[in-house]
């Protein structure tokens, strides 16, 4: 589920856009009614696992049958 | 376990992507109020913004004298014709469209701009006459002896 935006601040003294974002027990407006946004993806700052690579097996060259 | 993520999880301030958009006044990024004079920032044109989820955030600082003044918020469709957003009367901003600063206070204040006839925060509503409209602005009406700047943003999202 895709993480919204409830609350977006200004910070004055580092000029920065500070969002809050809709969390298990947020509520987000809409046209007038109050949601709650049951959200999957809680939090919005957990980062997928890091990519580590795999190593594929070195495939040993055929051995050529004799003739 | 479920639990434990729940409460880390809830409202997770984080670094926006998102953009702040100078209100302007009589300078580029601010407007100075003097005595009981009154001045305006205002948003450029925010068609593009068909969402209509802004955030209005004021900053004050003294000059001299006593900051006093009130800040309302106020919405146009056409840059020339102003109501005020909300149409809730109160003096303490975020969920009325008048702010009263008294003495520089406070330095910082922030209003939410939801179409959709309703102000909210996790826990409370109000519900209001707030709509979307093309421009914003924040009036500024002084009163006593003072020099004051003020300077706005608007957060759209």
């Amino acid at each position: 589920m895709q993480v919204r935006i409830v609350k977006r601040h200004y910070n004055w003294q580092s000029g920065q856009v500070i969002d809050t974002t809709d969390g298990n027990a947020a509520k987000l407006i809409r046209n007038g009614i109050a949601e709650e946004v049951t959200s999957q993806k809680a939090n919005p700052i957990e980062t997928a696992a890091p990519i580590t690579a795999q190593e594929e097996p070195v495939k040993e060259p055929k051995k050529r049958k004799k003739d | 376990m479920v639990g434990i993520i729940g409460m880390f999880a809830a409202c997770n301030p984080v670094n926006g992507q998102g953009k702040a958009i100078t209100m302007t006044g009589s300078h580029a990024s601010t407007d100075t109020i003097t005595n009981a004079g009154n001045c305006q920032l205002t948003s450029p044109v925010l068609d593009k913004y068909v969402g209509g989820h802004f955030t209005v955030s004021l900053k004050v600082t003294n000059v001299s004298g006593t900051s006093t003044f009130k800040a309302i918020l106020q919405g146009s469709n056409d840059g020339t014709n102003w109501n005020n957003v909300y149409g809730v009367v109160g003096t303490t901003g975020g969920t009325c469209d008048t702010l009263q600063v008294t003495s520089a206070a406070p330095a910082y204040a922030s209003w939410a701009v939801f179409p959709g006839a309703v102000y909210g925060s996790n826990s409370s509503y109000t519900y209001t006459a707030a709509t979307r409209y093309l421009y914003y602005r924040i009036n500024c009406v002084g009163t006593g002896t003072q020099s004051t700047i003020v300077s706005a943003k608007i957060l759209p999202y």
